[in-house]
């Protein structure tokens, strides 16, 4: 079933001279259980496609149906809410809050909710996120993959209805940058989670079951491994 | 200019806002302590000017030299300038005063005439040796029956008396021993004697002030008249300036040994601030305390301006190191940031000083020109405040950015690029109470955890609030307690003037009379005594009894109450007041006995006397002198706690009891009181006593009180008082507002990828801004909840302080409590709001991929 649809989508910077499109009338579709790989070389406007893809950045034209749901006929507040619940996203920087311990940043959306969540559910992800006798430390006393570990875990703890993950390797050596693509492999695998990631790294978008190639700010090659 | 340089003043630049918040903090220190300073100063120099005028510009008044020691005057280093002054000898004349049975006269020269304190009340001053001044004393108090314009004719001579070691002479510093009665012990040899020397015809050209203690002490046998100075060759009396007052009376031991007698001019040389005098080191002092309160507000407001100004650049630092820049460029960058603030702001800061003196000076003048006797503040450039304050502010400013400079060099290019630093605190201290969870959801749990955040930089912004809301409650408990203690807030007398004298109770009728037909004159009274004497076992409470033991009157066990009549219409208007009717109370008198007393330190009330409404009480009429009989008196009683116009301000152990004037006449030995007169125009009805006591001389003695005018200067002082204490608390308040301002802004800038990926992840607008709004109502909170009880601790010390003798109850200084809490919530929730509209402005992405915040 289709989880998330893209119609005619268009992202605009500049004007007159300067004019250019980030994203330049774009529309595909994504199955529920895919794991997608956006790939392109920098600047080619796939980090600008993933922003609208989840809700943080509004398009010049175009929509996106996620899980049914125009989110741009949506207010800013409706939108935030449908972000929470139905939206998970990583960056390349942790972007975690510093003063909040890995159990309270990965639960972050759910309290935003004022939803709760079950123990085993917490367990499960801290399990899975190798994190369990980490879950009272504070960012500043991790290291770089652990704290990227927080960040999927922040994501998927709701199960939304897509992660998208902006170059979520980018800042990891190789061992960190494997476990985290497994990790990603794996909650996709699990939970049927749909994830779109974006990477400049051919061998990371090589375990993903599709890639989207980008350029210039159009797909110019959609192919299943 | 070095690269650094450069990158330093761009900031600056950059930054536009906060540095301008920067500058403001510094320059109202600056200011501030400039305008203390320097109105200690003015005040002072007004002090100065307004003796000279009264007292003369001299030092020390050294009396009758000799002619060959005046050379040491003109040679010593000591001395800036003196005049001479030379002493025609004394006349005796028919004066009033025992004490002071003669004239003396004194002469002299042009310069002395201007620098010796005359006050000329009427004519003109002496222009040769045959005219003369007089002073208003000799005619008031000696009696002395010349005008402006009569010529008066002086046997002049020189006063002496004998002891074992022959004749010597005496002067003004000798008092006129006057005869007692016969058996007066001393020798009749050793009473003065005045040895004539010539005769002396005057015309009288003036009257002038009486001359001041230095010249003409109040023991002095004679009245100091001028004359025009003569070149008499004989002693000469010289008033003398030094060029420095300091040590005063070692240099006029220098000249004077233990020759001559002399006097120093005590208040001139107190308001110089050279004796050990208590007040101008009162007004050291206070100037001193309210300065070292502005320099610590100050320092934390520069110190946190430049730490922050350092974590904004944390980035900058770390990478300008791991570019190659040494510890000690980083730190003498900094010191080159706050050197270039300073000399923006300090400039700055004097010119708004001088103004606001200026300002103030002006204003005080203005309101305070009917009273203070026409004593004009004057303005006094403060060189040394100025200089001072430049130093001061140099040294706060130097101080504050050493310690971050030193911070600043200590940053490591890999912490800075890893950007760690922002959080060194420990798991433990984030722990955040579950209640906070449950009542403000996660927006309240990490608006919580930020204020433990760096707890440093918050401490300085929550100290500053504290600072601001201490110093704001103990000053208004002053004010508040200060005013109560001058009885400010019991001016709601029913009268405005009060007329006392010693006349008889006749011609104080006939006076009563005359100024109650006066036009404007709204209610009259007039106040006669009688007294009463009650059984005190019949007729006294337990209340009463107790305060007749407390002041050892329990001899004959009676108590005396004093009976008052007020004036025929006085007493119809009181009883209107009361509610009775004329006709039913004609036979009987009203009760007043409710008193308070402080015992041990508590404040007791109660009724003197247990008797009911309508009770009969019998006692006895005592006449004030022996001459006249008691006679037994009974008297119904309606009890009340008014009182009639006039008694107001009495208070008396043995209470009060009103009754008719017929009655008072028919029964009582009486004794003649005040009169109460309300007014609507005091101008006129003062006038015309001032007529009455030119014209009449039975009236020369009279004493008035004009109340309006009383009333009138104590609002002008409260006014005054008011607009040194609000814009001092304003200014200090604006000065913690700058660095409040610059914590919370900069605090905002830092967190905005913070605030952006929440806003990601999926926090509405609502709730971000009500996360935000809860962090400033626990901050202002924090503050409050330090700034308030040291407030109530700096309130209860001032009433410690004030009430060391005197009793009242301590006041909560609720007012001032209740405009702390509502004032901080308002400026913290402005500086919120304001950054909170710069962050909703900003884009989520932008703000999450831009490194460059």
């Amino acid at each position: 079933m289709e989880i998330l649809k893209v119609e005619n989508l268009t992202k605009t910077y500049g004007k007159g001279e300067t004019k250019i499109n980030a994203v330049d009338h774009i529309s595909f579709t994504i199955e529920k259980g895919e794991f997608v790989a956006i790939v392109g070389a920098s600047g080619s406007g796939k980090s600008t496609l993933l922003h609208l893809l989840g809700g943080v950045d509004r398009p010049t034209s175009g929509k996106v149906f996620i899980d049914g749901k125009d989110i741009y006929a949506l207010n800013d507040d409706a939108l935030a809410i449908f972000r929470r619940r139905q939206i998970g996203i990583i960056y390349q920087f942790y972007n975690l809050i510093p003063i909040l311990n890995v159990t309270e940043n990965i639960l972050l959306p759910c309290d935003l909710d004022g939803a709760k969540v079950s123990n085993n559910r917490l367990s499960e992800v801290l399990d899975i996120l190798n994190l369990k006798n980490r879950k009272n430390h504070l960012p500043n006393e991790l290291s770089g993959g652990q704290q990227q570990r927080v960040s999927i875990g922040r994501a998927i703890i709701n199960n939304p209805a897509i992660v998208l993950a902006d170059e979520p390797t980018g800042n990891l050596d190789s061992k960190a940058s494997d476990e985290i693509v497994s990790l990603l492999k794996m909650s996709n695998k699990k939970y049927n989670q749909t994830i779109i990631m974006i990477t400049h790294d051919l061998e990371i978008a090589s375990s993903a079951d599709r890639i989207i190639t980008f350029d210039d700010g159009k797909i110019i090659k959609d192919e299943r491994i | 200019m070095n690269v650094l340089n450069i990158l330093t003043k761009r900031n600056l630049l950059l930054n536009k806002k906060r540095t301008i918040v920067t500058i403001i903090g510094i320059l109202l220190s600056t200011a501030l302590i400039v305008c203390v300073s320097g109105m200690v100063t003015s005040f002072q120099r007004t002090l100065i000017n307004a003796t000279i005028k009264s007292d003369g510009n001299f030092h020390v008044l050294i009396e009758n030299m000799e002619e060959k020691d005046l050379g040491i005057l003109e040679n010593n280093r000591d001395i800036e300038d003196y005049y001479l002054l030379e002493n025609l000898g004394y006349a005796e004349f028919d004066s009033l005063n025992t004490y002071k049975p003669y004239l003396y006269v004194r002469a002299f020269d042009d310069k002395s005439l201007k620098n010796m304190g005359i006050e000329l009340l009427e004519g003109r001053l002496p222009e040769n040796s045959h005219e003369i001044l007089l002073s208003e004393h000799t005619i008031k108090d000696g009696g002395l029956n010349k005008n402006v314009g009569d010529t008066i004719t002086l046997n002049l001579g020189k006063r002496y008396s004998r002891d074992e070691n022959g004749e010597y002479e005496l002067t003004q510093s000798n008092p006129f021993v006057v005869e007692e009665s016969e058996d007066n012990l001393e020798e009749p040899e050793s009473r003065e004697y005045l040895k004539l020397e010539s005769e002396k015809t005057y015309t009288i050209v003036g009257v002038m002030k009486r001359p001041s203690s230095t010249i003409e002490s109040y023991e002095a046998p004679g009245y100091t008249c001028i004359t025009y100075k003569e070149n008499v060759i004989d002693k000469k009396s010289a008033a003398i300036i030094f060029k420095n007052p300091r040590h005063y009376s070692k240099k006029t031991e220098n000249i004077v040994g233990k020759k001559y007698d002399y006097k120093y001019n005590s208040e001139l040389l107190r308001y110089l601030g050279v004796t050990e005098s208590g007040m101008m080191n009162a007004l050291y002092v206070v100037a001193i305390v309210v300065i070292s309160i502005i320099i610590i507000s100050s320092i934390f407001v520069i110190k946190n301006s430049f730490a922050i100004s350092i974590t904004e650049k944390y980035k900058m630092y770390g990478m300008l190191r791991s570019v190659g820049s040494t510890s000690k460029q980083i730190k003498k960058n900094v010191l080159f940031e706050g050197f270039i603030l300073g000399l923006i702001a300090i400039p700055l800061g004097i010119l708004l000083g001088i103004l606001a003196i200026v300002i103030l000076i002006f204003l005080m003048n203005f309101i305070l020109a009917d009273s203070l006797n026409n004593m004009k503040f004057v303005y006094d450039t403060p060189i040394f405040p100025i200089l001072l304050s430049i130093l001061l502010a140099s040294i706060t400013i130097y101080f504050s950015t050493v310690f971050t400079a030193k911070r600043a060099a200590k940053i490591t290019a890999i912490e800075a690029i890893r950007g760690n630093q922002d959080i060194k605190i420990k798991r433990k201290k984030l722990k955040t109470p579950k209640i906070i969870h449950k009542l403000f959801k996660m927006g309240g749990v990490i608006a919580y955890k930020n204020l433990k955040r760096n707890k440093k930089k918050y401490r300085t912004t929550v100290i500053s609030i504290a600072i601001s809301v201490f110093i704001f409650i103990s000053l208004s408990s002053f004010i508040d307690f200060g005013f109560k203690m001058t009885g400010l807030y019991y001016s709601e007398l029913s009268y405005n003037m009060a007329i006392y004298s010693s006349l008889e109770e006749k011609e104080m009728q006939e006076l009563f009379e005359k100024l109650k037909s006066n036009s404007g004159v709204e209610r009259s009274s007039y106040l006669r005594l009688g007294v009463l004497n009650l059984d005190a076992k019949k007729y006294g409470s337990d209340f009463g009894r107790k305060i007749l033991d407390s002041y050892g009157y329990d001899e004959d066990n009676t108590m005396n109450i004093n009976v008052y009549a007020v004036g025929e219409e006085e007493y119809k208007d009181y009883l209107n007041d009361l509610g009775l009717h004329n006709e039913n109370i004609k036979n009987k008198g009203i009760l007043i006995d409710e008193y308070q007393e402080v015992i041990n330190k508590k404040t007791h009330v109660g009724n003197l006397y247990n008797v009911k409404n309508n009770d009969i009480i019998t006692g006895v009429t005592k006449p004030f002198s022996d001459s006249k009989d008691e006679k037994e008196f009974s008297i119904e009683i309606i009890r009340s706690n008014k009182r009639p116009m006039g008694l107001e301000q009495f208070y008396s152990e043995g209470g009060f009891l009103i009754v008719s004037d017929k009655m008072l006449e028919e029964n009582f030995d009486i004794k003649p009181g005040s009169i109460y007169l309300k007014t609507n125009d005091t101008d006129s009805l003062e006038n015309y006593l001032e007529n009455l006591m030119k014209e009449n001389t039975t009236y020369k003695d009279l004493n008035y009180n004009n109340m309006d005018d009383y009333r009138k200067e104590m609002n002008s002082m409260v006014l005054i008082v008011s607009i040194f204490f609000y814009g001092f608390i304003t200014v200090i308040s604006l000065i913690g507002i700058t660095n409040i301002f610059n914590t919370i802004t900069t605090n905002m800038n830092l967190r905005s990828k913070e605030f952006a990926m929440l806003k990601s992840v999926g926090m509405t607008k609502k709730e971000f801004n009500r996360m935000i709004r809860l962090e400033s109502i626990f901050y202002g909170t924090k503050a409050l909840l330090f700034g308030i009880p040291l407030g109530l601790a700096g309130s209860l010390i001032i009433y410690k302080a004030f009430t060391n003798g005197l009793d009242f109850g301590y006041m909560l200084p609720l007012k001032a409590i209740i405009i702390s809490v509502v004032f901080v919530a308002v400026i913290i929730g402005i500086i919120m709001k304001y950054s909170l509209q710069k962050i909703n402005k900003q884009n989520i992405m932008e703000t999450i991929r831009n490194e460059n915040i």
